[in-house]
């Protein structure tokens, strides 16, 4: 599993961030402009904790 | 410099107190409270820079040596019987970390039943840990070697923790008069602390204790091996430099008499000093005879002591502890040496004094006697009601 | 001096454990220790006990430690980090270091409340400046889910099964962190990285608590407690507001309930009922079985009189 993000969604708030066991949430300047898939490892948790629900968790390979 | 009157004990506390380590952590065992107690009064008035840390434990206290030393410190501490066995974990530890940790190991035997008085045991237990092991046969080679072991542990070749061996009460708490050195001196031999690497230099953060797969413990093992393998020049070296500041000069194995001997005993600590007192009787009868100390047990001078023991015609193993369904620990070392010359001598083991059983002369003189009739077996027992 | 915890600021400073360490899915480890570690600015030296988070995060010849770290072994990393301690009280006194340092132990509960101790207690009775964080997971997670002093009652881990006879852990957990403040130590507290505002505000003032400092922090494993890995942090949460793992702190001699807590005690919030604690992880599935609920209602008391007592303490 991996993270998307609705991009028009995301408020920026960083809780992504802050929650993410292995630092795979790219900031720059105040906001979450990505993600670091190398060692991502499909937890979820970014997605179960996100405010606005902009992030979902799709199968790989896909 | 002047002769002063100290047990083993408080002329390692002087030695410490001469050389100032950055650390000390340690806690009290008998017989090497004196050492602690010792020490933490010249912490008391001021004498020394060293941060003094009572331990809870001795596990503890060489964790505590270890993070220390890591941390770029020059660390020191002193244990004994029980409380080495306590910290026997962490002794492989430190040799793994590559920390020139110096301990003092006031030999005691090990419980049970539980015993306070002087045997080997407690040393030989940790023979496999990867720490260099000196023995010292009375206070004066007992602060001498207080004082050699820093500069033996820290070499840049080495870096591995030392322990020196001495016999507990025997040693520790017998009053003798020795020579230290003066302060500067001391000072000035042991020159200042050097590390690789430190915990405490930020700009280079460094993983201490990693974990190792199949796929490099093995290697890391190897170094530790290879670092073993440059202690007895290093000791020679060291032994060299002492001799030229002290007028003494010590050899990791210390031949007496032996040049034209049939017949030796080999022994380590303080026993070692009551054969030269054997043999010079036994010579004075005719007999020819000599005898070994062994200062050096880790590394182990096999070349060394096969070279010396070579062309005998018979050689007792004094061993002061017991590997229990086997023979003394030296023993089988010995004879291993021995294994590969030509002419091979006699070997016999005497295993003797446990938990501070006293050694007589006469007892010696009996192995002696043993040696030139051929009599007794491979393993003896020295002095015990069978 | 209060601690910055606003995200953006907080987003812009060094990672100090970063990425590519072997923790499960959903691990809550690296997710504290990332809090903590971003509560001071000041150099951190770290010790490490034996456990999950040592061994995934220091595999050799890799590392996901930007900061000194050192790892002994599994009882003493507070007896470690005092000798580390020691050495920078005597460098710096000998004018060698002049940085101002901070240190910080990472232990798990087995670690802590069991086999170390001896060495944390000695530690805090020595006075060392350190703070010892406590990774609570509930079990020996890294050997195998085996129980611990810190599991809780009715919890399944592989010494105390679940079976016909025993329902999983007879004995409530040892309550350390009274224990630890009852060592009268500068700082104490529990944490839950569910709520990072309140971690790393208890996080700053035991960096700089002048002394030891401690912080107990519950530690979700969805391995060990048989939960998606996506949950892990709202499992936190429901462990404070249950009230089965209060928020509170210990400040030289003053109890303070924090977070959720304080609010519970306050009545702004609900305290919701064990059976949400107890449905969220499959460690205690066997608890809805008939002959098996009144561990279910023993485990309601004992919290609710605990919470009663630590209301007393922080005079509510």
């Amino acid at each position: 599993m991996r993270p998307v993000c609705d991009e028009s969604k995301c408020t920026n708030c960083l809780i992504c961030w802050i929650y993410c066991p292995d630092n795979s949430i790219i900031v720059k300047d105040g906001k979450r402009v990505g993600f670091k898939l190398t060692h991502c490892k499909g937890c979820g948790i970014c997605a179960n904790q996100c405010p606005v629900k902009c992030i979902k968790m799709v199968e790989e390979g896909v | 410099m002047e002769k002063v009157a100290m047990n083993g004990d408080q002329a390692i506390a002087l030695a410490w107190k001469q050389i100032d380590p950055d650390v000390v952590a340690a806690y009290p065992i008998t017989p090497q409270t004196i050492i602690v107690e010792a020490f933490s009064e010249f912490v008391a008035d001021g004498l020394v820079n060293t941060e003094y840390v009572c331990a809870e434990s001795e596990h503890s206290a060489m964790s505590m040596c270890i993070g220390a030393s890591a941390a770029g410190a020059r660390t020191a501490t002193a244990t004994a019987s029980a409380g080495l066995a306590f910290m026997w974990e962490m002794l492989y530890i430190a040799s793994g970390m590559r920390l020139p940790i110096v301990m003092a190991v006031a030999n005691r035997a090990l419980s049970g039943p539980i015993n306070i008085h002087c045997d080997h045991s407690d040393a030989m237990g940790a023979r496999d840990s990867g720490w260099i092991q000196i023995f010292g046969e009375n206070v004066q080679e007992s602060y001498d070697n207080a004082v050699m072991a820093f500069r033996i542990a820290e070499h840049m070749d080495i870096r591995l923790p030392t322990m020196t061996c001495l016999d507990g009460f025997i040693i520790t708490h017998s009053l003798e008069r020795f020579e230290p050195l003066p302060d500067e001196v001391v000072k000035k031999f042991v020159g200042p602390f050097k590390y690789k690497r430190s915990l405490l230099d930020i700009k280079n953060p460094t993983t201490f204790g990693p974990f190792d797969w199949t796929d490099y413990y093995f290697e890391h093992k190897y170094q530790q091996v290879d670092a073993m393998r440059h202690v007895i020049p290093v000791i020679d070296q060291v032994q060299e430099d002492f001799a030229k500041v002290s007028g003494r000069r010590y050899n990791i194995i210390e031949p007496y008499r032996l040049e034209d001997a049939d017949y030796a005993v080999v022994a380590m600590g303080s026993t070692a000093g009551t054969l030269k007192d054997i043999v010079d009787e036994l010579r004075a009868e005719g007999k020819k005879v000599g005898s070994i100390k062994l200062r050096l047990f880790r590394p182990f001078p096999a070349k060394e002591l096969a070279k010396a023991l070579e062309g005998l015609k018979g050689v007792a193993i004094l061993d002061r502890a017991v590997s229990i369904g086997a023979s003394g620990p030296l023993f089988p070392e010995v004879r291993s040496a021995l294994y590969d010359t030509r002419e091979r001598p006699k070997l016999r083991n005497y295993i003797y004094g446990l938990g501070g059983r006293d050694i007589k002369p006469e007892e010696l003189k009996h192995v002696y006697k043993q040696l030139i009739y051929n009599e007794g077996e491979l393993v003896n027992f020295l002095g015990v009601r069978a | 001096m209060s601690a910055v915890t606003n995200l953006k600021v907080l987003a812009e400073r060094p990672d100090r454990y970063v990425e590519g360490h072997r923790l499960c899915a959903g691990c809550a480890e690296p997710i504290i220790a990332r809090q903590i570690l971003m509560a001071t600015e000041k150099p951190v030296v770290v010790s490490n006990a034996t456990g999950c988070f040592e061994v995934s995060s220091s595999i050799y010849p890799f590392t996901s430690w930007n900061v000194p770290w050192i790892h002994s072994a599994f009882e003493n990393a507070a007896a470690t980090i005092s000798g580390v301690e020691a050495a920078y009280l005597s460098l710096k006194r000998q004018g060698k270091i002049t940085e101002d340092i901070r240190f910080v132990t990472f232990g798990g509960d087995g670690a802590t409340y069991d086999i170390g101790f001896q060495a944390i207690s000695g530690a805090i009775e020595r006075g060392h400046h350190f703070m010892y964080i406590c990774l609570n997971n509930e079990a020996y997670m890294n050997t195998g889910i085996q129980r611990s002093g810190a599991t809780g009652r009715g919890a399944q881990t592989t010494t105390c099964p679940a079976g016909t006879c025993v329902p999983g852990k007879r004995e409530f957990p040892k309550d350390l962190t009274k224990i630890i403040i009852a060592h009268d130590l500068p700082y104490a507290a529990q944490a839950s990285p569910h709520n990072y505002k309140d971690m790393i505000e208890k996080s700053s003032k035991g960096f700089e608590a002048n002394g030891p400092a401690f912080i107990n922090v519950i530690s979700p494993c969805p391995r060990g407690w048989r939960h998606e890995s996506a949950k892990t942090i709202e499992i936190s949460k429901l462990a404070v507001e249950t009230c089965i793992w209060p928020l509170y702190e210990f400040e030289r001699g003053t109890w303070r309930l924090t977070g959720e807590s304080l609010r519970i005690a306050e009545g702004s919030r609900q305290k919701l009922p064990i059976q949400d604690w107890l449905k969220s992880q499959g460690r205690f599935g066997h608890l809805t079985k008939d002959k098996w609920k009144f561990v279910a209602d023993e485990i309601q008391a004992n919290v609710d009189v605990k919470w009663n007592e630590l209301l007393k303490l922080c005079k509510h």
